[in-house]
């Protein structure tokens, strides 16, 4: 059975390709597209997909997309009519979408793909979003939290897994929502919203939570585990552009210009305190649904997906602080990894109980790396010659482009489409910031980290394993902070990708090669791409990078491109 | 640049283009796009030539397409990291958003080539139709060049990429040339006939599409304001549901082939 998942038209749109119960593929469209977080409907994703499964679109069974577009549009109208007038503009340029298209989609799907339109089929989006969660996770049974911005209705949901059942068992409605809630403050913060999340959450750290009197006026957690927020500062429920409303200006004072100057280092750093405030809000929320979620499902086991499983520090608060002893983290959590869910729950939807459960492990989905050599590409004697090579090139202070395998199904590329630097050897930021892109001085520096040696270096906690190995967790530095201070936060935190020689052999045996030179099994490990696009798809744009940026050595699969010695 | 009446209007129509800050970064995003499928057709051509001349002009325009993607892709995340733009992700992330980046803010006549693969409908119709769009595409090119005055590195882009259209409509027409020469001049003419007639009849297509999407804007605004009115007059009366909810999915085993 074959069965094709969708997402779109939000952010991050997907394909993901289930054949009898397993995900051969799945990609998001940015990286073809080559817009970050690209929303448009993901053709070239899913003809990638297909392709890669060898399906032509006439022979799936089904097309599943991830959300209920008329329960969506039931809601967006309502929306816009609650708040009349204000939406006039916004109305017309959405009715005009909807009516002209998006109620249409069955048959868009079905014409886009030359199938048969009773082929299509809905899930809703937080159905979508925990089975994305739950199915490819490595329990037989969890509690499943996702935290979203906004499904059809509703915000965050909890749901039981058991075997190959979900079942959703409440839901807190629209517009009480953390994940809209970080984005309007995003915003307001003078960063992208839906896409600089990560921004705030390192600001965060800097910062002091000197807001947390207003913070929880504003997102109000009741006993029973569910909050409201308050609605009337926010424009989130009519606007997609400006999210947050006059009234939080009066609150907090002027929105902070974008690209305004911001000093993380000044004593009182408004920005910083807010941010601060606003996650440790945030954080006590999410603690507040699992204890709610545990009540109602008293497992040892944690699925979550939704766009606050995105927030790294979150996760890490919720898993240490929260009820449940085993957690796993959609590592794709947005809306990409709800196509995959889409897919998966349809599968079983359709097969029963007898239908098998595939379970997702470390860095095997994505696409694969277009080759496309250059005349001066050079081919090593092996891999051992390869990793020699990139050991020593990063022992002397260089920076290595790595394109590896596959390019990773989520934020980032888990090691697939990487630049690596030393982090012990000289200033490894201003290396980064000179040699591949500037970035914010208050963003932190993601490791790869040996699996093997990762405990004597930071603390690990247990049960989380599987979020560990896709990098999803902070964790507290212990031995790191004198070995490689550079990559510890200012809360002594650290951002971990524990690489598994199962996994990723080559990148394994890399960083046991920079162990065995003396320093501690660890690279910083950003995502090889131009500035402000997504990882690179082919071996053309890994050049071109090289070409413009201080790389000093490229790894493409088994081929290296060394740069030319300046001449004399 | 050679000043016509069609260039005076469409300068006209495209500094509006140039000069939203929002719409310059999503043109030069569509113009990546655009490029970097233009040359991933183009490559997938070249092993469909036969004709060897052809086969490394088509190898090496790949190339510059790729190339060019590269660079309004480059452009465009500057502009992006400068603060320009606007969020990537919202509603506009639909079919109307879909559409406009197909005509790319109307500015988009490059390419049109996926639909016709060089293996079904020949070399000398695939040449003509790349020489009518490099044409087109360098008429636009100066155009948005003679635009940007006020931002010299997405100017500079634009430039940099004329360069290389001019030697895309070189190689083009001295191929029809030699195929002219050959006895084959009539292919040629109706070729180049029917590549110009299907460019025509696309910028209907997207007047069609423009002007459709105008009119119902106007017409929904004008209905938000009349017949929306009782309608949000009830829905501004509703409360807003607060804690914790059933889930409508719940008992639903079918709800699955469900839209709503």
């Amino acid at each position: 059975m074959k069965i094709l998942g969708l997402s779109a038209f939000h952010s991050n749109a997907a394909a993901a390709l289930v054949v009898d119960g397993e995900c051969v593929a799945a990609a998001q469209e940015e990286r073809f597209s080559r817009i970050p977080r690209d929303a448009a409907f993901p053709k070239r994703a899913l003809r990638h997909v297909l392709a890669k499964g060898g399906v032509e679109a006439h022979e799936l069974d089904s097309v599943v997309f991830y959300e209920k577009p008329l329960r969506r549009f039931e809601r967006l109208l309502y929306n816009q009519l609650r708040y009349f007038p204000a939406p006039a503009r916004i109305f017309s340029r959405t009715m005009f979408t909807w009516l002209g298209d998006r109620m249409w989609l069955k048959n868009r799907i079905a014409s886009e793909l030359g199938v048969d339109p009773d082929r299509v089929l809905f899930t809703s989006h937080h159905q979508a979003h925990a089975a994305g969660a739950y199915l490819p996770s490595p329990f037989e049974e969890a509690a499943v939290l996702v935290v979203d911005g906004a499904g059809e209705r509703s915000t965050t949901s909890l749901s039981r897994g058991e075997g190959t059942k979900l079942e959703l068992l409440a839901e807190l409605p629209f517009p009480h929502s953390l994940g809209l809630l970080y984005s309007a403050f995003t915003q307001y913060l003078g960063f992208e919203p839906d896409r600089d999340e990560a921004q705030v959450e390192a600001l965060a750290a800097h910062g002091e939570p000197r807001h947390d009197e207003e913070l929880s006026r504003i997102l109000e957690v009741r006993d029973d585990g569910s909050f409201s927020v308050a609605a009337d500062l926010f424009r989130f429920s009519f606007d997609g552009e400006r999210t947050f409303g006059d009234a939080l200006e009066e609150v907090f004072g002027p929105a902070r210009i974008p690209g305004a100057p911001l000093d993380v280092s000044a004593a009182a750093c408004r920005e910083a305190d807010l941010a601060a405030s606003l996650q440790r809000a945030v954080e006590r929320a999410l603690l507040g649904l699992a204890n709610e979620l545990h009540r109602r499902v008293p497992s040892e086991n944690l699925c979550v997906s939704g766009v606050l499983a995105l927030n790294r520090t979150a996760m890490s608060r919720l898993h240490a602080d929260g009820p449940f002893r085993n957690l796993y983290v959609q590592p794709a959590a947005d809306d990409a990894g709800a196509a995959l869910g889409a897919a998966l729950l349809t599968w079983h939807v359709e097969n029963g109980e007898a239908s098998t459960r595939w379970r997702r492990s470390a860095a095997d989905l994505g696409p694969e790396l277009r080759p496309d050599p250059r005349d001066e590409a050079r081919t090593l004697d092996g891999t051992d010659a390869l990793v020699d090579l990139a050991a020593r090139t990063l022992a002397e202070g260089e920076l290595v482009g790595w394109a590896r395998g596959l390019g990773g199904f989520g934020p980032g590329s888990m090691g697939g489409r990487v630049c690596l630097a030393n982090p012990v050897i000289g200033d490894v930021r201003d290396k980064l910031t000179r040699g591949l892109a500037p970035r914010s001085p208050f963003l932190p520096l993601p490791i790869a980290v040996r699996a093997e040696s990762a405990a004597e270096l930071m603390e690990l906690p247990e049960g989380a394993d599987l979020p560990l190995a896709f990098g999803r967790l902070t964790v507290q530095a212990t031995g790191l902070r004198e070995l490689a201070p550079a990559v510890v936060g200012p809360d002594g935190s650290v951002l971990p990708r524990l690489v598994h020689a199962d996994d990723q052999p080559v990148l394994h045996a890399l960083l046991a090669a920079v162990e065995r030179a003396g320093g501690p099994p660890v690279l910083v490990e950003l995502d090889l791409a131009p500035r402000g696009e997504p990882c690179v798809r082919g071996e053309a744009e890994a050049l071109g990078l090289f070409d413009r940026t201080e790389l000093a050595l490229l790894v493409v699969d088994d081929r290296v491109y060394e740069r030319a010695p300046a001449s004399a | 640049m050679r000043f016509t009446p069609s260039t005076w209007f469409q300068r006209r129509a495209y500094r509006g283009v140039w000069s939203d800050p929002a719409r310059k970064v999503r043109t030069l995003e569509s113009f990546a796009q655009t490029e970097a499928d233009g040359g991933n057709e183009i490559r997938a051509a070249v092993s469909f030539a036969r004709n060897d001349a052809l086969k490394g002009h088509l190898a090496r325009h790949a190339d510059d397409e790729v190339r060019h993607a590269n660079m309004f892709t480059q452009r465009a995340a500057e502009l992006r990291a400068a603060g320009v733009g606007g969020p990537v992700g919202d509603e506009t992330s639909d079919r109307a958003f879909d559409m406009e980046r197909s005509r790319g803010d109307g500015l988009d006549f490059h390419g049109d080539l996926s639909g016709s693969p060089i293996d079904e409908i020949g070399e000398i119709p695939y040449v003509a139709k790349l020489h009518v769009a490099e044409c087109r595409a360098a008429e636009l090119f100066a155009i948005h060049s003679s635009l940007l005055d006020d931002d010299p590195e997405t100017k500079k882009v634009f430039d940099d990429i004329l360069v290389d259209e001019k030697y895309h409509m070189g190689y083009t027409n001295h191929l029809l040339r030699e195929w002219r020469k050959e006895g084959r001049a009539s292919e040629v003419k109706s070729a180049l006939k029917s590549a110009r007639e299907s460019r025509f009849l696309g910028a209907w297509k997207r007047l069609g599409i423009r002007s459709a999407g105008g009119f119902g804007r106007v017409t929904m605004f004008l209905a938000y304001y009349t017949l929306a009115v009782p309608f949000a007059l009830v829905a501004k009366r509703g409360r807003l549901a607060v804690g914790w909810q059933d889930p409508v999915d719940r008992a639903e085993p079918d709800a699955i082939r469900q839209q709503y």
